[in-house]
């Protein structure tokens, strides 16, 4: 499957832009779309998406996809993802290298997953069933974290790598959690992004972080700190960016 | 032996929800701070996007209970409510129920009404799409066919029950005035919730309105819906009535459909 094209640089949607966009079609490449937001029955949001859709590029954007939670694969989000895509053709679908939850609840967080050679069975499985359900690959983002597992067996970006080529899937890439994770955990940034395949990257995330007493919270309510660009700038690959802003972790 | 994927989820979950509960082995020393400082990072963020997702669904109680009392009625909902929806929309949805039989909150019932009107309102806001018929789709049903008509109610549209004046205590509350005192009604009311255009809206019902809906969602023929009009209240003013129902559902973009049985 070829690589989708790049886009050019893309702004998260969110319901304050709605009339913004329709009335003033401001120049921004593509929209980003949170899919939960639209797994619903209909309403203005749902009008809204295919308003907007049919003017600009858009991507779809999950977090509850839960690839990395041992519970079973739950179906019928899965079916409401696949309803949507068909709805808005988006260019890509993504989601977390996460966990949200498991035993039938969600924590509504993405939790990060021990770097073991069981987890990366575990996922790269998962995703290779989600992508034939949706008949399409998916982009796997990598996030924040503010702990390690005692058990982990391999570095972050190793994980991602590998898991990456297994599942043969695209990556997004979240510089801004490269950076929170990496000052939280004490590892090299720049071993990370340079790690990561670049030809399977289809996406880069910006965003602002917060700065706690002793380690970064990634917060999406702060402007993109300086250390961040230079990171997505120092990558030689044409430029898929979304900037994130939106509530505050913390 | 080394803990599974499972293994760490399920200890992962439970320290996450039950900060009491003692994770530490699974967790590598971190490079800036303590396991518990890092582990709170999760732990804080679990209550508060939940009580978040609560605020955001219900914006008129919370402004009606105040800042304090409605954390501390959040709180107590997380307990009891872990969330079990991958989609935040959903997650408020007990709440009525939870107001109303909860302690202290249950001896004030128009907080349960409170929430279960904001959630009807928020129920309609994204139902499901459908069309809605005008007074010429009206017009264009042969007169001598007008009884056997079946006129669908948008699936929008809901029916509650209030026994004190919440609807009041909204009204005020969205235009920032100081709301009344709570009361109770001298007897119940039926509030229609509906979707027009983009935006919930709602109305009170009379008895004799809210039957006719009622009968008209379960899709009888607006003839014999005619009939039961008049066994109600004075027959020779029934289709009058009806009548002036039938049109002010039209205007209200309530009518979805007008079948032919």
């Amino acid at each position: 499957m070829e690589k989708p094209a790049p886009l050019g640089f893309g702004l998260g949607l969110r319901p304050k832009h709605y009339m913004e966009i329709l009335e003033g079609n401001p120049p921004v490449d593509w929209f980003e779309v949170i899919s939960e937001n639209y797994m619903i029955p209909g309403g203005q949001p749902l009008r809204m998406l295919d308003r907007i859709s049919e003017r600009y590029p858009v991507v779809m954007h999950g977090v509850s996809l839960s690839i990395a939670s041992t519970a079973p694969l739950d179906m019928d989000y899965l079916a409401g993802l696949k309803a949507l895509a068909s709805r808005c053709k988006p260019k890509w679908i993504s989601d977390h290298l996460c966990w949200t939850g498991v035993h039938g609840v969600n924590l509504h967080d993405l939790l990060p997953v021990p770097y073991t050679e069981e987890a990366l069975r575990h996922v790269s499985d998962r995703i290779s069933r989600v992508q034939d359900y949706l008949g399409r690959r998916i982009a796997i983002e990598n996030v924040s974290s503010y702990i390690e597992y005692e058990g982990s067996e391999m570095e972050e970006w190793e994980f991602v790598g590998e898991l990456a080529r297994r599942a043969d899937c695209w990556l997004l890439l979240d510089v801004n959690n490269v950076f929170v994770s990496g000052f939280n955990h004490d590892f090299s940034t720049h071993a990370f992004i340079d790690a990561v395949p670049a030809e399977r990257v289809v996406q880069f995330h910006l965003a602002g972080h917060s700065e706690a007493n002793t380690h970064f919270i990634d917060t999406h309510d702060e402007p993109v700190k300086e250390e961040v660009w230079d990171r997505l700038c120092a990558r030689p690959s044409p430029l898929r960016t979304r900037v994130h802003h939106d509530r505050a972790r913390r | 032996m080394k803990p599974s994927l499972a293994d760490i989820q399920h200890a992962m979950l439970k320290g996450i929800m039950h900060p009491g509960h003692n994770i530490d082995p699974l967790i590598k020393n971190p490079a800036r701070d303590t396991k518990d400082v890092m582990l709170g990072v999760y732990r804080y963020a679990y209550v508060s996007r939940l009580r978040e997702f609560l605020a955001n669904d219900h914006e008129k109680l919370s402004c009606y209970m105040g800042e304090a009392a409605f954390a501390t009625m959040s709180k107590a909902y997380v307990a009891k409510y872990p969330s079990d929806q991958p989609n935040a929309r959903w997650y408020s949805r007990h709440l009525p129920e939870f107001l109303a039989a909860t302690p202290p909150f249950k001896k004030s019932p128009e907080l349960a009404e409170l929430a279960l009107l904001e959630r009807a309102l928020n129920d309609a806001f994204d139902a499901p799409e459908a069309a809605h018929k005008t007074f010429d789709d009206l017009a264009a049903v042969p007169p001598e066919d007008i009884a056997q008509a079946q006129f669908a109610i948008h699936p929008s549209a809901r029916c509650i029950t209030v026994v004190t004046n919440v609807t009041g205590l909204w009204s005020s509350l969205r235009c920032g005035e100081q709301p009344p005192s709570p009361y109770r009604l001298d007897e119940p009311q039926e509030v229609l919730i509906w979707r027009q255009g983009s935006s919930s809206r709602f109305r009170l019902l009379g008895k004799e309105e809210s039957m006719t809906l009622a009968k008209a969602q379960e899709g009888l023929p607006f003839g014999v819906i005619c009939e039961m009009i008049a066994m109600m209240d004075d027959p020779d003013t029934a289709a009058i009535r009806a009548a002036t129902y039938l049109r002010g559902w039209i205007e209200a973009e309530l009518i979805s459909d007008i079948r032919l049985a």
